[in-house]
């Protein structure tokens, strides 16, 4: 066991490639970022507007030992939120898809958040599709997606975060975007 | 990882060289670069035109991120219901409800401790209602008691619903369990004085309760009554003191309610006493002293404020069935055998109800204290006397006296303003109000210097509560609000600030009120601002500056790095500018060179060694060239002990900078000039104690390095001077040190094998500081008590080193008893981190007993952080299972006061350290427990 922070210990672990420290990784971070998320979503009640990196960053500072972790596990810590995201989005996507289907006029659970994925203005569920199949042509560029698109980082924090330059990302970026488009309609 | 194949890779080198081209040239461009491969043709081409359709169709620029924020916000909301969870904790079933909220019964998931969570309403969230409800946490967290149900926890659900957890006490109300249990006089007496001090105890913490009656009261399986629902308890705050009408006839118990609730008066600590004036007649007579039948107002003002209660002793005979009556007479015929007792009881209490329900506040008791006293004294056979006043009271008065002074300054300021012409008018009001900044200045420097000071020399340390230091920490800060916008005067500016500045370190210190110390150092900062922005070349304001931001970086920078870091490089310029102006002021030099090693600190802090390297070498070349300025002109002991310290400085800024050995020589340099100074002056205190630093640092880095010997020899030479020194010194100040070298120099022997020797030197140091402890002028002094836990802690971990078992678990007991005498008035001092990191301790202690062998130890040496010891053993004996629950009940402890903590404050890193170390742990003997049955 570990005698500093076991999320500390946890990404080091993760990585150094370790499997299953993804997996006691992922709750951790989940419960963290729903309640930074809670109190950020009260303050934008109140006319403050939601900085996804501020609170990803708040996490970090949060769960993380800044001491004993480099700029990698830095990236790699902002890759979970992204993809966190992303499978929060998915999985709503998917519970709501089932509820038009359903359509029995039972109870919505989330009457909340029913609107949320709908207004994005996307098939979230192909998208998610077109990403997995991004992943296993190029996983950096699936990775730039998620943390572009889910993890709503700008050019410059991808950049910072994962050491490479602008110029790359946004070239990255374009081929990524594209890619996805033409699958997209491609398929559809 | 997926290969990329080289298509694939080719692909995305054509793209890459077609973006960078105009649209026109990108035909020609692709063309070539797929020059016979079809394919890649037409998936090229295919890719840049998405990409830019995705561009000009804002392709994936909506904004996700939100949106899943929004869905992780909102999960696990909805109406709170039987069989859902709240934060923790699994609701079972309701077990009360109110008008703004509903009382469950809640069990903790992860270790089935039970728990009332108090939630509001969906519905009922309005700004009013969530105010209260916030107020109740705020002052259940200020108060840590026996006979109060203490509040656990509390948060906000996903939707933005607080909620609190509570102590959930299972027994029945007062009343309830008065009738189904026979208690004798006694009995009901000694129950009503545990109630008293409860109430007694909200007093002093300055909070009235409000409510008193008996279903607010439930008394426990064991007999212990617990007061609950501080729902419209009120702070004595000035503001509040100020209403006339408080929250509304509505929220008032008529059979309760002292005359001036009833009439919508300000309520004070009197009415309290009030109530648990009629809780006694009723305890002892069965009735309430007004039958209130009518719900009408005028009726009910009429009752309580006009009537006279019958006496209680004529009362009790009516009531045959009541079972104290016989108690009563074997009472009576007991005490009338006594020739002590003069007075008759009945007279006795008759008299000490009646006198808690005065209608005039003023001749009630004027404190729970003295109401209880009372009875003791009648419970003694002795006459009642009047008691001095409570610190709540003091205070109460304190507030009045300062509520005057300004009505009086309003006063004179209209006196002046209708008797004068124009002209006058504007020169006396420049007059006045010069005189009038300069007075109340002097009344905000009294205040603030009393909170930096402490309060009162008749009042202990730690009876200073949080809450109170955070009451006259508010009043203050309304002063100088309104001196600020009064003025724009420099110097008042100036002073202004500083005020700000201690008002945040008030706020800071002990968590009173995060929100209000960072507003109070910005309002120090802005202040700063401004005067520069008026006088760029004004250096005191930069040096304000330099504290404004520097005081809200050392208590909150741990929450964002890079504004720290921000605030950091602001600082350093600052620090050149002041240096540059004055470039022969070597206290400018010395500041530049302190603020180099605190960014190059930062920095590494970050991660950033590299870029933290330029700043460390610059801060030691400025030590030096300051050494080089101060050491030849150093000539009296003070300047040349100084010398010595900032040779100190240069080693530790050589050490950081990983120069070991150069290090090392600068040490045994600082402590060299130390020597000197103290064979030229023995009798000097000053030289003694820069013995006594110096060589403990000495002996620290060799200790470090492994010489022990050289180490040991240093603590030696360092003990000699400040034992003699603390021999003839009365407050014996530099006791501290010799404690700290003591206790190091134990660590010492034990590392080179001299288990002895380590012993009684640990029993030396302990000694030197009890003495010192134990002296007149330094009792109950926090810190003094801090010290001897701490003490008590490292021994505890230094005689576990050495599987001094035994001996280890009495440090530790020792050291949890001084800490715990430390936040006894004060539940949200720093100290619970320490007592946390105890508890941790402890249990890692008990465990390790149990789960592991001793040669497996998880303790290591003073500087390092513990282990939790993994488990090697295979078979667990009976002995083992007691020792790992009580390991689990050390780490729940620690769980417990983190959650508390959880509850008042932002929870600091090293805090959410020890979450995770608690819980881990707490999971880890558990599984022990369950597997090795």
């Amino acid at each position: 066991m570990t005698t500093n922070g076991a999320v500390t210990q946890l990404l080091i672990d993760h990585g150094a490639g370790k499997r299953d420290a993804l997996d006691a990784l992922l709750p951790l971070v989940y419960d963290e970022l729903r309640h930074i998320a809670a109190n950020y979503l009260n303050r934008e009640r109140e006319g403050h507007t939601l900085q996804p990196t501020a609170l990803v960053h708040e996490a970090y500072m949060r769960l993380v030992d800044q001491r004993n972790v480099d700029w990698r596990n830095r990236a790699q810590f902002y890759g979970i939120a992204a993809e966190m995201m992303r499978r929060i989005l998915v999985n709503h996507a998917e519970k709501r898809r089932a509820e038009k289907r359903g359509s029995g006029g039972k109870q919505v659970e989330l009457a909340d958040t029913i609107a949320v994925t709908d207004e994005l203005d996307l098939d979230l569920l192909a998208l998610d599709e077109a990403l997995t199949s991004l992943e296993e042509l190029d996983k950096d560029k699936a990775k730039l997606v998620e943390m572009k698109y889910f993890g709503g980082m700008t050019i410059d924090e991808i950049a910072e975060v994962t050491g490479r330059s602008t110029a790359t990302i946004e070239r990255d970026w374009a081929f990524a975007r594209g890619w996805l488009l033409k699958t997209l309609t491609e398929e559809t | 990882m997926t290969k990329k194949s080289s298509d694939w890779e080719k692909l995305n080198r054509i793209f890459a060289g077609a973006v960078e081209l105009a649209p026109t040239q990108q035909g020609a461009y692709l063309a070539d670069a797929c020059r016979g491969d079809e394919d890649m043709l037409r998936e090229a081409e295919a890719i840049l035109a998405a990409s830019d359709r995705a561009a000009k169709q804002d392709f994936l620029e909506s904004d996700a991120f939100a949106a899943g924020a929004k869905i992780l916000a909102l999960s696990s909301v909805d109406d709170v219901v039987v069989g859902r969870s709240i934060g923790n904790y699994k609701v079972i079933k309701e077990i009360g409800r109110g008008g703004m909220g509903a009382i469950y019964l809640a069990e903790r998931e992860d270790f089935q401790h039970r728990v009332a969570l108090k939630i509001i309403k969906r519905g009922m969230d309005t700004d009013e209602i969530v105010r209260r409800f916030e107020q109740e946490r705020e002052v259940l967290a200020a108060l840590n008691h026996p006979n109060i149900a203490r509040l656990l926890d509390g948060g906000t659900t996903a939707d933005g619903l607080p909620f609190l957890v509570m102590e959930y006490v299972e027994g029945s109300p007062l009343d309830d369990f008065c009738e189904q249990t026979a208690l004798n006089i006694d009995e009901r007496l000694g129950l009503f004085r545990k109630i008293c001090s409860a109430v007694a105890y909200a007093h002093q913490n300055l909070i009235v309760h409000r409510d008193l009656k008996p279903s607010n009261i439930i008394v426990d399986n064991d007999g212990e009554p617990k007061l609950l629902d501080f729902g419209i308890a009120k702070l004595l705050t000035p503001d509040s003191a100020g209403q006339t009408t408080e929250t509304g006839f509505r929220l008032l118990t008529p059979e309760y309610a002292s005359p001036e609730q009833i009439r919508g008066e300000r309520v004070t600590t009197t009415s309290d006493i009030y109530s648990l004036g009629v809780l006694l007649y009723e305890l002892l007579t069965g009735r309430k002293p007004y039958q209130i039948t009518s719900r009408n107002a005028v009726e009910i003002m009429r009752v309580v404020c006009e009537t006279a209660p019958e006496r209680p002793s004529s009362v009790v005979p009516v009531s045959r069935s009541w079972p104290i009556v016989e108690t009563t007479q074997r009472h009576r015929n007991l005490t009338r055998s006594s020739t002590r007792v003069t007075r008759t009881l009945k007279g006795d209490l008759d008299n000490i109800i009646l006198k808690a329900l005065q209608k005039d506040s003023g001749q009630r008791y004027f404190s729970v204290e003295q109401f209880a006293d009372d009875i003791d004294r009648h419970l003694n056979g002795l006459p009642v006397t009047a008691r001095r006043a409570t610190y709540g009271y003091q205070f109460t008065k304190f507030i009045e006296r300062n509520r005057t002074a300004s009505a009086f300054a309003s006063l004179a300021l209209i006196a002046i303003l209708s008797g004068s012409s124009i002209a006058v008018w504007q020169a006396v009001v420049a007059r006045q109000e010069r005189t009038r900044a300069e007075n109340r200045l002097a009344e905000i420097r009294k205040l603030t210097g009393n909170l930096v000071s402490g309060w009162d020399k008749d009042i202990p340390e730690n009876q200073i509560t949080s809450l109170v230091r955070g009451r006259i920490a508010d009043i203050s800060s309304g002063y100088i609000e309104g001196l600020a916008n009064e003025t724009s005067d420099p110097t008042i500016l100036k002073e202004l600030a500083e005020a700000y500045l201690k008002l945040g370190h008030e706020y800071s210190w002990g968590y009173v009120n995060e929100e209000k110390a960072k507003a109070s150092f910005k309002q120090a900062e802005s202040i700063a601002r401004n005067l520069i922005a008026a006088d760029a070349n004004d250096l005191d304001a930069k040096e304000l500056l330099i504290r404004s931001i520097g005081k809200y970086d050392e208590y909150f920078g741990w929450h964002d790095r890079d504004e720290s870091l921000r605030s950091h490089m602001e600082r350093l310029r600052l620090h050149e500018e002041i240096y540059a102006a004055n470039p022969n002021d070597d206290k400018s030099l010395a500041a530049l060179a302190n603020m180099n090693n605190s960014c190059a600190w930062v920095l590494k802090l970050m991660g950033r060694s590299d870029e933290a390297r330029p700043y460390s070498q610059r801060a030691g070349e400025l030590y030096q060239r300051l050494l080089d300025i101060r050491e030849p002109k150093a000539t009296t002991l003070d300047e040349r002990a100084k010398i010595s310290t900032l040779y100190g400085m240069l080693a530790i800024n050589q050490s950081d900078a990983g120069n070991l050995q150069p290090s090392i020589e600068i040490y045994r340099r600082a402590a060299s000039i130390a020597d000197t100074l103290y064979k030229e002056s023995p009798d000097s205190d000053t030289a003694a104690g820069q013995v006594a630093s110096s060589h403990l640092d000495l002996g620290l880095i060799l200790k470090r390095t492994g010489d022990f010997r050289a180490s040991t020899d240093s603590y030696r030479s360092g003990l000699t001077a400040v034992r003699k020194t603390n021999a003839h010194v009365v407050d014996g100040y530099l006791v501290v040190k010799e404690s700290e070298l003591l206790l190091d120099l134990a660590e010492n022997y034990y590392e080179m094998g001299d288990n002895k020797a380590a012993i009684d030197t640990l029993h030396e140091s302990w000694n030197a500081w009890g003495k010192y402890a134990d002296l007149e002028i330094n009792k109950g002094k926090t810190r003094n008590l801090d010290r001897t836990a701490y003490n008590y802690f490292l021994g505890g971990k230094l005689l576990a080193r050495m599987q001094k078992i035994d001996e280890a678990r009495a440090a530790f007991v020792r050291s949890e008893a001084f800490y715990l005498k430390t936040i006894d008035g004060e539940p949200q001092r720093l100290n619970n981190q320490s007592l946390v990191r105890l508890y941790l301790t402890m249990g890692d202690l008990a465990a390790g007993l149990g789960v592991c062998s001793m040669a497996n130890s998880p303790f290591d040496a003073f500087s390092n952080q513990r282990g939790y010891c993994p488990s090697d053993k295979k078979e667990i004996t009976i002995k083992d299972r007691v020792s790992i629950t009580k390991a689990k009940k050390y780490y729940e402890d620690a769980l417990t006061i983190l959650t508390q903590m959880k509850a008042v404050r932002t929870l600091e890193y090293k805090d959410m350290q020890n979450l995770t170390a608690a819980i881990e742990r707490v999971k880890q003997v558990s599984e022990k427990l369950n597997g090795g049955s």
